[in-house]
């Protein structure tokens, strides 16, 4: 059995790995996007809060889904990676509270920043689980690229 | 801590003890048995550790939630975890708890009347006690990740909230007792009010 290094990856978070490790985290509105490359077993997570920064800066590169994934894919090409064989999987965007929210629309709007990025670079999105209005947690296996999926009351692997 | 937000905390422990005592009068005039609600502590914390601040982040809360508007805003959020909520029923109506996997539907209506109860509760008297207009909204009830909702309430908080004050509350009745939280998520203006108001009323006093 593959022995995996556990990491809890917070808000704002962008890990980049070589080794086998298990990312774990817990999304609402939240996007979570997962890389892999195969061919040299790199892969990455990040998880973002916002679509972009409201006024164009970006106080925290990693909470806005405009400068986490640009910076996550340039983390991973630093690692070797190449972006002809690098795959997606998106996570996340659920609209929980989306009746009282005065930020009403942000969970589909970070879904639409990934996709946009990924169909501008050409990397394809293999797999998605998002929307719905419940929140998940995601569990990615970096030397697989599978990633497990749980809401309250389900289990699957994307 | 600084000594003027200690003190401030003090205050929000003893008004959140007298709201207790209202909510428990009003459950136990309702469900016409005795029941008793303590404050078992409160505490402050960074806005962003909340959702680690008591439970493992990946387990299912009940939760209502409460936006505040007025003179300013914030969120008051009454939770509990999956097996306590399944246990407020033996509590509030004598019924045995089930050993359903998920919250059924009389769960689901207990923890909203008695979210409802405790949360105006606590609100009314904080109101009373600082002089500070809370406007609380149409409760809304969620069952979920705890970090999952944590998540967006920061989302909607995270531009003007620095802390979250959790209210340690335990409900018994008999000898069965369980304990849940109440999570109050000012924006900083509204803190800044709410303890400039505790601590004046307090010198008044």
């Amino acid at each position: 059995m593959t022995e995996r290094k556990k990491i809890n990856l917070p808000i704002g978070g962008i890990v980049v790995v070589r080794e086998p490790a298990e990312v774990a985290t817990v999304l609402g509105s939240c996007v979570s996007v997962c890389l892999f490359d195969p061919g040299r077993g790199i892969a990455g997570m990040n998880h973002y809060m916002l679509p972009r920064p409201h006024d164009g800066r970006a106080p925290s590169v990693g909470r806005f889904g405009q400068t986490s994934i640009p910076e996550l894919l340039s983390r991973m090409i630093k690692q070797g990676a190449s972006v002809s064989r690098i795959t997606a999987k998106l996570f996340g965007g659920a609209s929980m509270l989306e009746k009282f929210s005065k930020f009403s629309g942000i969970s589909k709007g970070n879904v639409k920043v990934a996709q946009e990025f990924f169909r501008e670079q050409g990397i394809k999105i293999v797999a998605q689980d998002v929307g719905g209005n419940r929140g998940r947690k995601i569990v990615f296996h970096t030397d697989t690229g599978r990633v497990f999926v749980r809401q309250v009351g389900t289990k699957e692997c994307l | 801590m600084d000594s003027q937000i200690r003190q401030a905390m003090e205050q929000f422990e003893a008004v959140f003890q007298r709201g207790a005592a209202a909510a428990r009068e009003t459950l136990a005039l309702m469900m016409n048995r005795e029941l008793s609600m303590k404050v078992l502590g409160v505490r402050e914390m960074a806005f962003e550790d909340v959702s680690r601040f008591r439970f493992p982040e990946d387990v299912p809360v009940a939760m209502i939630i409460l936006r505040l508007s007025g003179e300013a805003n914030g969120f008051l959020a009454f939770l509990m975890f999956e097996e306590s909520a399944k246990k407020l029923n033996q509590i509030l109506w004598e019924e045995t708890p089930e050993s359903s996997e998920v919250l059924n539907l009389s769960n689901v209506s207990a923890i909203k009347e008695m979210g409802n109860i405790v949360g105006s509760c606590f609100l009314n008297k904080l109101a009373d006690a600082s002089g500070v207009e809370l406007r609380p909204s149409e409760p809304i009830f969620i069952y979920d990740l705890m970090a999952a909702i944590m998540e967006v309430l920061m989302l909607e908080q995270s531009l003007t909230s620095d802390r979250a004050i959790i209210v340690d509350t335990e409900i018994r009745s008999q000898e069965e007792g369980i304990s849940f939280d109440v999570l109050f998520l000012p924006s900083n203006t509204l803190f800044s009010r709410l303890c400039a108001g505790l601590l004046a009323r307090e010198t008044h006093d």
